[in-house]
């Protein structure tokens, strides 16, 4: 029981994020595509999490990480007698490749670290909105290199016939295996220096805290997650696009940690749920849906134009996130009330 | 030799729109400190006025794009109220979230695939300059940003309502206790903003003539990081980085060899990489100056 | 005496839950000269924000002349005839010592007399004439100090606010300041003063407020022979 809740704020996410996989599994075919890709965007936001709650800087860079990890993963399972036709331009070695799901996830994850890690180097020197904009640059180069450079990956074309393995059991213990590594790393005293340097950068430094290499490592970790949730992407729709891992996705994963609350995980975790949740809730509207016996149909397009209007109005009117940026509190009694002193 | 003055003019001429884009942004920045990613969409909502104006005059096109462009700045305004005591990252998504909202507004209402809008579409036409053969639209592009740009610095340098403005851009604070009126400095900020959204949409409408949802936001992106490369603090310096990023796109797509021309962007954005990583503060901010604004 | 100028009654302010400062009275009458005094934390500078509209005010009233100002915003406080010079100053480092000026014209509610206005500062504080060009981030702290009080002096408020004028200035510096106080408040105008230098402003002040943990703990007449022993004790407390 106090096991229980001393790590609540990691048991509790776990417990919703299982009761969200095991209503899902429940569910007819299209609707359960719907719950596997809340649970991976959840991934997403996790690996966002890990560096930006943390360090208190915005990146736009991640989805490059996720774009690295989906074309690893979905290149290394293709069949290898069917690259070759549809991409006569990859390098052989990755042409004769073939991993099957688990390497190509661990492929994945490992990419996405090494290209955070590589990246972070000189970028995790700058902080504010310099480090935004080069972050930002980040994931338009790596969009632009896949877009044009035949010999790594599709090109302009789509990269298809990915074995769809991302079934509910690989969705949800991808997604618990992510928040387990971020509350693990958030416990550390790692992740204590840099949200002490989240608060007051200088006085973190000047009580020795070196900024730089703790958002280096804040910043790898989330890539080896990023590139992991891209691995799941990939395998979870069997096709992927240099457009599907661009801007939007880059913008919409960003939304669902701050609509959450930036900088806790909890945080990451409902706003991937609300802002997914509602993405597929209204994809299936598209298609039409009966709620309480009403058939409620949307023109095509809505879906987009009224999530917009859903972040936007949720940002509008709760700027501190649904959590407020909090962990998730115990929710009974405590038995010594230890909270109300001090200032 | 003229293949070079060429390239000088056209990458002078982009210079100077994405310059009056940074412009707009800045603006809206130093009274706000709020990056307005959906600065873009005020942009596409001049370009699509054209193109539903298609049947008037030219002067009529140009006065509705410029009256859409200010009306849709100042409703922005109005949603960005609350956001003033928010936190960087919200103000920044939020913008954002507005920005995709009303791009697929856009597309839900006129497609994707674009419409032609036909403006100006004679100023293509070149004209042999000294024996360099330019567009109209070059020319028209290089003066429309020279006027513009010392409008806005005449407005904010010699008029008191400038000097409001610039007061509140170097400390909010300060300004008001000083009696400087808040709404009217930012509502004015904002109403430039519109204007000069306005004029970039019809300088660009004239050289890429469909309208699409992301017509604006392809601008914003680059004039936006052109902001932050050329100093968001101060105005002068986020439009000079405008400027350059303009330009630059112009001189390294023609230093280019044609094969590795798709990788423009891939050579653009490293050299934003580089640049951030050597002047942190701004490229045109001298050092131990970033402390003062404008 | 005169009409009152600026009366506070039972002012209270709060940040979060901290009470910063609480039940503080003050009425200040036309061309009286008014010192707030107190250590660190007291809550000097929170009063004179509260009166500029900068804090929000928790519980009890400021008002001028008659007329609360409660949830009124800075700017039209400051339009409205109470100028302020704030702690450490802050001029426009990149404007011009004449920009500086101007955004203080700029807070007047009439134009008259604005040239005879502008001549008088200029003979208080010469130099910013002769700067006028300039920078301001170029003037000495002095300066710039000046250039403060005259920004406040030439919107021509009914009451000027000074938060802590000597701060970080060198003893001959700050007495050539006072002395131009001296004349400022001869001509008539009225002024609360917050100094953390007790015995500067009790000497130039009609009378001096103690403030201590957000409260008056003494109230001294600049006429009153009040020993040192007396401000350390409301200073510290006894």
């Amino acid at each position: 029981m106090r096991w229980i809740r001393r790590h609540w704020e990691l048991i509790g996410p776990v417990l919703v994020v299982i009761l969200v996989a095991l209503i899902g599994s429940r569910t007819s075919d299209s609707l359960s595509l719907q719950f596997r890709s809340v649970l991976v965007f959840a991934t997403i936001a996790v690996a966002l999490h890990v560096f930006i709650g943390n360090s208190g800087v915005i990146s736009f860079g991640h989805i490059s990480f996720v774009a690295i990890g989906a074309f690893a993963a979905g290149i290394t399972t293709t069949k290898p007698e069917v690259k070759p036709l549809s991409f006569p331009e990859l390098f052989p070695f990755l042409a004769d490749l073939n991993l099957g799901n688990i390497g190509s996830l661990l492929l994945a994850a490992a990419l996405g670290g090494i290209f955070a890690f590589l990246v972070g180097i000189p970028i995790m020197r700058l902080s504010g909105l310099s480090a935004g904009i080069a972050t930002f640059a980040v994931v338009i180069i790596t969009n632009n290199v896949f877009r044009n450079w035949e010999r790594i990956g599709p090109g302009a074309k789509t990269l298809t016939l990915i074995p769809e393995t991302t079934g509910f059991v690989q969705a949800t213990f991808g997604l618990l295996l992510a928040i387990l590594v971020a509350y693990g790393y958030q416990r550390t005293r790692h992740a204590r220096m840099l949200r002490a340097a989240r608060e007051d950068s200088a006085a973190a430094e000047s009580v020795g805290v070196n900024v730089y290499r703790q958002r280096l490592l804040a910043f790898t970790i989330s890539g080896v997650l990023a590139g992991f949730a891209g691995g799941l992407l990939a395998h979870l729709v069997g096709t992927v696009t240099t457009q599907q891992v661009f801007l939007d996705l880059t913008f919409i994963t960003l939304a669902m940690i701050v609509v959450g609350g930036i900088g806790s995980l909890w945080g990451a975790i409902v706003g991937a749920l609300f802002v997914a949740g509602l993405n597929s809730f209204l994809a299936e509207a598209e298609r039409g849906v009966s709620i309480a016996s009403m058939d409620i149909s949307f023109p095509t397009g809505t879906r987009l134009v009224a999530l917009g209007v859903i972040m936007t109005v949720a940002l509008l009117f709760r700027p501190e996130g649904l959590t407020g940026g909090r962990e998730l509190r115990w929710p009974f009694r405590s038995v010594r009330p230890r909270e109300g002193q001090g200032a | 030799m003229t293949e070079l003055f060429q390239s000088l003019a056209d990458g002078i001429a982009l210079g100077s729109t994405y310059a009056l884009a940074a412009l707009g942004i800045g603006l809206v920045f130093g009274v706000m400190r709020l990056v307005n990613f959906a600065y873009g969409e005020v942009i596409t909502a001049a370009a699509y006025t054209l193109l539903l104006t298609k049947d008037l005059p030219v002067w009529a096109r140009a006065l509705l794009a410029i009256v859409a462009a200010i009306v849709l700045s100042l409703m922005m305004e109005f949603v960005f109220r609350p956001l003033r005591k928010a936190t960087p990252a919200t103000m920044l998504v939020t913008t954002f979230a507005i920005s995709f909202l009303l791009q697929n507004a856009a597309a839900l209402r006129f497609g994707t695939r674009g419409e032609a809008i036909n403006f100006l579409s004679g100023l293509n036409q070149a004209v042999t300059l000294a024996g360099v053969r330019v567009r109209y639209i070059t020319l028209v592009s290089i003066a429309v940003g020279a006027v513009l740009l010392a409008a806005t610095a005449f407005l904010l340098n010699r008029t008191d309502i400038g000097l409001k403005m610039r007061a509140a851009a170097a400390d909010f604070q300060t300004a008001r206790l000083l009696g400087v009126p808040a709404k009217t400095v930012i509502v004015l900020a904002f109403l430039m903003s519109g204007i000069l959204a306005a004029a970039v949409a019809m300088m660009l409408a004239v050289q890429r003539p469909l309208a699409t949802p992301t017509f604006g936001f392809l601008v914003v992106i680059p004039a936006l990081v052109g902001v932050v490369v050329g100093g968001l603090d101060r105005l002068l310096a986020a439009t000079a980085g405008g400027f350059v990023i303009g330009f630059a796109t112009v001189i390294l797509s023609d230093l280019l060899p044609s094969e590795s021309r798709v990788f423009l962007n891939s050579a653009l954005f490293g050299l934003v990489i580089v640049v951030l990583l050597l002047k942190p503060d701004g490229l045109f901010i001298r050092a131990g100056r970033s402390a003062e604004r404008l | 005496m005169g009409d009152s100028v600026l009366g506070v009654d039972q002012l209270e302010v709060r940040y979060g839950s901290i009470r910063a400062v609480r039940d503080l009275n003050l009425s200040i009458d036309a061309g009286e000269t008014v010192g707030l005094i107190g250590p660190n934390g007291a809550g000097k500078t929170t009063t004179l924000m509260a009166i500029m509209g900068a804090v929000p005010i928790y519980s009890g009233d400021v008002s001028f002349h008659g007329r609360s100002l409660k949830g009124e915003s800075s700017e039209v406080i400051a339009r409205g005839g109470i100028a302020l010079v704030p702690e450490g100053r802050k001029i426009f480092g990149s404007f011009t010592v004449a920009e500086n000026l101007r955004l203080g014209i700029l807070g007047r509610r009439s134009p008259d007399g604005l040239a005879d206005d502008l001549e008088w500062v200029h003979s208080l504080f010469p130099i910013l004439a002769e700067f006028s060009k300039r920078p301001a981030g170029q003037l000495s702290g002095g300066q710039q100090q000046q250039l403060a009080i005259s920004r406040a002096l030439i919107s021509k408020p009914d009451l000027l606010l000074l938060d802590e004028p000597s701060l970080g200035l060198a003893p001959a510096i700050v007495d050539h300041l006072f002395a131009a106080l001296d004349e400022i408040r001869k001509s008539g105008v009225t002024i609360l003063i917050v100094e953390q230098r007790a015995e500067l402003a009790v000497e130039f002040a009609d009378r001096s407020v103690v403030l201590r943990n957000g409260e008056v703990a003494l109230t001294v007449s600049g006429d009153d022979r009040i020993s040192a022993d007396q401000i350390a004790a409301a200073y510290f407390g006894s």
